[in-house]
């Protein structure tokens, strides 16, 4: 496993690598593009007014916004609605060269894109031995090793008996079980302590870096994403209002804009 | 064992076992797709059809029985394929609304293909009476209801629990919207769970018409009637609709020997209230259905 | 309509086009599709005074065009369409509207029956004493049932009442005792020394009945209270943190919905004659429920087109059966099993329904509506062009 830098560093101090200098805008074919996404609810409401974005391969990418910013929703609409949800879905979704909007879970799922949504991440009346039985189908064998340690001593216990952070990491680890090539993490650090955020977001740096995955970490708490994170955008009211690499801003930059009194 | 205890005991086994066999798929059918169906009645009445044409064209009970399940097994399935797939995401009164519009079309269907008269079979078991202890006996027709029973529920609690398509489906009735995002095929899943209902209440058709002389109508009365068996074992719960559906059929048949025949079914009713409320969740069933 | 609005009883749209009654065929009196009061919260004064205004104009040239104009198996089928009518709107009333399900309309009407039957032949016969007394007993069975009802949603209650329609059945079955296998006779309503006995009174009765329902449903529909069941109904948690008071109209739901059932009933028994607890099955009450949603929940006209559509099924296939009168063996068939025939069609017409049209009936007569509206402004544009391009020769 390659060095990789030290993800709890300040981003400021961190030095530019050749992964992160690979992962810059316009350097190669991206992994996923979004140009111009709408989301239209059924009840009208627009959760996406206009969104683009770009994922290069192996990419760790931040979405930041205000809760109702639209960040879920962008989220859903490149990874699926179902389709009770009656939702429209406009703008461009390419990935890996192909038209993928509009495409419900399961198909995006074939195609190698993963998503952890924000709520019920887990199901509460199976074992975690069940979960990666159920990911297993996808290829990994459920008796290889986690990548999430912590759960190897667990894998009795029914996942409704985890705690917050138990839960996260296993649905982290179903879904890398899945083998993505593309990883979208709703809300990860949603109710989980900061000490217990820090140690998942490294965890998840280093697996993704390991398997060059491509991840899209959606998250209200802009600081643990960051440090992760080679590129982020920032979303508010449906659209992008700002994007840029993550190692010339720092969270309290991030923070103004979010609540728009930067600039 | 005096005659009237017996009596009890064994009719009151084998119409448990008949509720609890209608009662396994209706709750695979909810656990799978959420779905609280009123039409088990019809699929029983189908199953219960093509197995009397099939036993009077001259092929032997198993093998009709066999054909019976499976013809309603793919016609459950194609049922949740066809129609209730597009369902999903109705409110649960629409589609138990739905499975009514179901059973009274399917009906229909039978009542035009066979006719409304009493279905007769000849008799396939001889009329054997196996002691037990004193005047406690039970008759190959007993014999093959609880067998078929204690088979059925065998193989869908393995299936459930041992075999990766069971985990699917108890990941599906655990959280179908997950269940999606982590590549289970949903509609795949749901459509064997409807499958696997449309095969249970066949066989519990076959049981009760090899056991009485019923005419179309009062078999697709029983699936309603298995309803307080359900609630009692818990709406969600497997197990839990065996032990009901024995404790309702040992109920209603203290009720038809110290009371009257006519109570039976008043009396089940209201053990259906009683249990709806005081305990929703009947004895097994999970917090989950305790509110719906 | 955008998605597949899965609420019952929310309207996607105003109907905007009302459709006349058709003239002189004796089987579509009935059949209008005029946008009616429908309690649309969003609706305006004005315009929802003037729906009223021809919907009840509507009625009116219906009720006289069969009154004067229709023979006695008219008049009889019309009875029986406003008897079903009255209780497939109190149906919506309860579920369309507060979001309360009941599986039991049978079972009340049987209250209302029975208690008719009984009070004609004691001597308490004159018109409208029994139907009033009725009316009262249902309002109480609605209250019984309400104040359990109250603890579940959805799901429960319907099986509660299902339940209780099982009870209650059993309870007349009883009360009928096994001498009297042909039930309760009903002597004919009388109004002193006036008997009411003809077809023409009775159809009198129902139909002005059903309009009186139709116009104070559709009053308080409109108002605070079908404010108050809309909230409930589509979340009962919120509505109650906006102050409305769940147990007062729940119960009011319950036992308003239940009297007029009974009022019903009590109007059946005249009709039918003879009481018998067999008629007030769960076959019937799952009959009115699928006569609502086939017509549309959630609007006053689609119950009522659903009561018109079972009623008259029937002979539609007797009249499907004549057009095969040159194949005996159809012919022969459909006229046999007509019974069977039909049922199978409202099965599956609510199957359909219910996967593409939530909105019954009235809704895919809307959108039929509108698409002849959008096909006659296309043939206009149509025939225009060529006019304008002449013009334009000639500056």
């Amino acid at each position: 496993m390659p060095a990789t830098p030290d993800p709890l560093a300040p981003p400021s101090s961190r030095p530019a690598t050749a992964r992160s200098m690979a992962a810059h805008p316009g350097s190669g074919p991206a992994l996923l593009e979004v140009a111009h996404l709408s989301v239209t609810y059924a009840n009208g409401a627009r959760g996406v007014q206009d969104v683009s974005l770009r994922v290069g391969e192996g990419e760790i990418i931040a979405v930041l916004g205000r809760n109702g910013a639209g960040k879920t929703s962008t989220l859903r609409g490149i990874g699926g609605f179902l389709r009770s949800e009656h939702t429209t879905v406009g703008g461009r979704v390419v990935f890996e060269g192909r038209e993928l909007r509009g495409a419900g879970p399961t198909k995006t799922f074939r195609r190698g894109i993963v998503l952890v949504p924000e709520r019920e991440k887990v199901f509460p009346a199976l074992r975690v031995s069940e979960h990666l039985q159920l990911a297993g189908a996808h290829g990994v064998r459920p008796s290889a090793p986690c990548a999430f340690e912590p759960l190897e001593r667990l894998r009795d216990r029914r996942a409704g008996l985890l705690s917050g952070g138990e839960r996260q990491m296993l649905a982290l680890e179903v879904a890398w079980r899945s083998q993505p090539r593309l990883l979208l993490v709703d809300e990860a650090s949603l109710g989980l302590a900061p000490v217990v955020v820090k140690e998942l977001m490294s965890r998840l740096r280093s697996t993704a870096s390991e398997r060059r995955t491509a991840v899209i970490l959606v998250d209200q708490d802009a600081s643990s994403a960051l440090r992760v994170a080679d590129r982020a955008y920032v979303i508010n009211h449906g659209q992008v209002t700002w994007e840029g690499a993550t190692n010339t801003v720092s969270a309290a930059d991030i923070a103004r804009e979010y609540l728009g009194t930067s600039r | 064992m005096s005659n009237d205890v017996a009596t009890i005991v064994i009719n009151g086994l084998v119409n448990g076992c008949i509720y609890a066999l209608i009662g396994v798929g209706f709750v695979v059918i909810f656990r799978a797709t959420g779905v609280v169906s009123f039409a088990q009645g019809a699929f029983m009445v189908l199953g219960a059809e093509i197995f009397a044409s099939l036993v009077n064209d001259g092929l032997s009970t198993g093998p009709a029985a066999i054909l019976a399940a499976g013809g309603a097994f793919i016609f459950g399935g194609l049922v949740y394929w066809l129609a209730f797939s597009r369902l999903t995401g109705a409110e649960a009164f629409i589609t138990s609304v739905a499975t009514v519009g179901l059973g009274i079309l399917v009906e229909a269907g039978v009542l035009l293909i066979w006719g409304p008269a009493i279905i007769v079979i000849p008799q396939l078991f001889s009329y054997q009476v196996h002691h037990v202890v004193g005047q406690l006996g039970f008759s190959n027709i007993d014999l093959f209801a609880m067998a078929v029973t204690v088979a059925v529920f065998a193989v869908v609690l393995f299936g459930l629990h041992r075999t990766p398509v069971g985990l699917r489906m108890r990941a599906v009735a655990n959280n179908p919207r997950l269940a999606v995002f982590t590549g289970v095929n949903v509609l795949v899943t749901s459509t064997l769970a409807w499958a696997i209902a449309g095969l249970t209440a066949a066989l519990a058709g076959i049981v009760y018409l090899v056991g009485t002389q019923p005419d179309p109508g009062s078999i697709y009365a029983l699936g309603l009637a298995a309803f307080p068996a359900i609630l009692l074992g818990g709406f969600d719960s497997i197990p839990g609709t065996l032990v009901g559906g024995i404790i309702i059929g040992l109920v209603q048949a203290t009720v038809a020997v110290y009371v009257g025949g006519a109570w039976q079914d008043v009396v089940a009713y209201g053990v259906l209230l009683a249990v709806l409320l005081l305990r929703p969740q009947g004895m097994f069933g999970s917090p989950q259905v305790a509110r719906l | 309509m955008t998605g597949g609005g899965k609420v019952p009883g929310r309207e996607g749209e105003r109907p905007t086009m009302t459709v006349p009654a058709a003239q002189g065929s004796p089987a579509t009196e009935n059949a209008t599709v005029a946008g009616r009061g429908s309690g649309d919260v969003g609706d305006d004064q004005a315009f929802w005074r003037s729906k009223t205004t021809i919907g009840a104009a509507v009625y009116l040239v219906a009720v006289v065009a069969v009154l004067f104009g229709g023979s006695q198996f008219t008049l009889y089928e019309g009875t029986l369409i406003a008897t079903y009518g009255i209780v497939t709107v109190a149906q919506d009333w309860i579920f369309g509207r507060a979001g309360l399900v009941s599986l039991g309309p049978a079972a009340i009407m049987a209250v209302g029956a029975f208690t008719t039957a009984r009070l004609s032949t004691e001597g308490w016969g004159v018109f409208p004493v029994p139907l009033l007394i009725s009316f009262v007993f249902g309002g109480v069975i609605g209250l019984l049932i309400g104040i359990p009802g109250l603890r579940f949603r959805g799901l429960y209650l319907m099986l509660t009442t299902l339940a209780l329609q099982f009870i209650i059945s059993f309870a007349a079955e009883q009360y009928q005792g096994v001498n009297r296998e042909a039930g309760f006779t009903v002597t004919p309503p009388s109004w002193g020394s006036l008997q009411l006995a003809n077809p023409q009174p009775l159809f009198l009765i129902s139909v002005i009945l059903l309009g009186l329902v139709l116009l104070g449903l559709s009053g308080i529909h409109g108002g605070a209270p079908g404010r108050a069941w809309n909230a409930i109904r589509q979340n009962e948690t919120a509505a109650s943190v906006l102050g409305i008071n769940l147990v007062r109209w729940k119960l009011a739901a319950f036992i308003g919905s239940s009297a007029v059932i009974a009022a019903a009933g009590s109007v059946y028994a005249y009709q039918i004659g003879q009481v018998q607890y067999t008629t007030f099955s769960l076959d019937l009450s799952l009959t009115l429920v699928v006569m609502v949603f086939i017509g549309g929940v959630g609007t006053l006209i689609g119950p009522i087109i659903g009561a018109v559509g079972v009623v008259l099924l029937p002979q539609g296939i007797q009249e499907i059966s004549n057009l095969f009168s040159g194949m005996p063996s159809v012919s022969g068939w459909l006229q046999l099993n007509e019974g069977i025939v039909a049922d199978g069609i409202y099965g599956l017409l609510l199957l359909l329904l219910l996967i593409f049209e939530r909105g019954g009936l009235v809704a895919v007569g809307q959108r039929l509506g509108r698409g002849a509206v959008a096909a006659g402004r296309l043939a206009v544009r149509a025939s225009a062009p060529r006019i304008r391009r002449t013009n334009a020769r000639n500056p």
